[in-house]
């Protein structure tokens, strides 16, 4: 597992589509482990249920989540502004064999939670010691 | 905490939200408040103004309608959160970084608003609430008399 970023920050120049006034931040995460795989859990409020995307391409898992009014709405008359809206993307690198055609994703509440199984041979066995 | 329901109409509300903010930010994590380290406010907040109300815009991921709290009074907007992070059992965490735990914030605006008319909606992880201007708080054209 290996990441960069940690908080909704602004991401560099590497941005898939570089449309003017988009901004692209680096959602929070959760990764959790078990024996059968991983569990991932990003905040993505403002995205849809069909506005995510989910790939795994040469030991990276990617995930993109797209908000409906991306945009800096800079003509507001703020009082308080704390916090930018665009949309999200992030990747992991993960080491451990994983059944890829099995990952599965589900996005509710702004929460996409995605689980990724192990790939058989890296699950853990508990090996039964026989007494004498 | 500033008592909500005895709001002094200031024309310092940035001021006062500044204020509001740094007793949030002591009383979340006073060893953090301490040393100075980045504090993190939750939730993060976008207020704006037009002419007949203010709009306010939190991002809540995960929330349902049962884990947010409003109170409007006077010129103070009061929001309280519940936010539960849960890890199946026998799961060991790589990464936590989403935050959880009870959470309050406490804004003051420039004006009286209409409590009455205060609409709030949770959908996809965002909180909107429309927070309109009490009559006496919206501009009035006034009209020139012909001499």
């Amino acid at each position: 597992m290996n990441t960069q970023a940690l908080e909704k920050q602004r991401i560099g120049t590497d941005t898939p589509e570089r449309l003017s006034n988009e901004t692209w931040y680096t959602p929070a995460a959760d990764i959790l482990e078990d024996n059968d795989g991983y569990t991932m859990v990003f905040d993505m409020p403002g995205v849809q249920p069909g506005d995510t995307d989910i790939t795994f391409n040469g030991g990276v898992l990617t995930v993109e989540g797209k908000v409906s009014n991306p945009g800096n709405n800079d003509s507001r008359n703020y009082l308080i502004r704390e916090y930018g809206v665009g949309h999200f993307h992030r990747s992991f690198t993960i080491r451990t064999p994983i059944d890829s055609d099995a990952i599965t994703g589900e996005l509710k509440n702004g929460e996409l939670n995605i689980r990724i199984p192990k790939a058989r041979a890296a699950r853990t066995k508990k090996i039964t010691v026989r007494g004498g | 905490m500033l008592d909500l329901l005895d709001p002094v109409a200031t024309p310092y509300s940035a001021l006062q939200n500044q204020i509001n903010g740094l007793l949030e930010d002591f009383l979340a994590e006073p060893a953090a408040w301490a040393s100075g380290s980045e504090l993190r406010r939750y939730p993060a907040v976008n207020i704006w103004e037009d002419c007949d109300a203010a709009h306010l815009e939190a991002e809540l991921p995960g929330a349902v309608m049962e884990d947010v709290e409003l109170y409007v009074a006077g010129n103070q907007l009061r929001l309280g959160v519940q936010r539960r992070v849960s890890a199946p059992e026998k799961a060991a965490w790589h990464r936590q970084e989403r935050v959880s735990g009870n959470f309050t914030r406490t804004f003051t605006l420039p004006w009286e608003l209409d409590a009455d008319k205060v609409e709030a909606k949770l959908k996809d992880g965002i909180l909107t609430v429309e927070l309109p201007k009490a009559e006496s708080a919206k501009p009035r054209k006034i009209k020139l008399l012909a001499n």
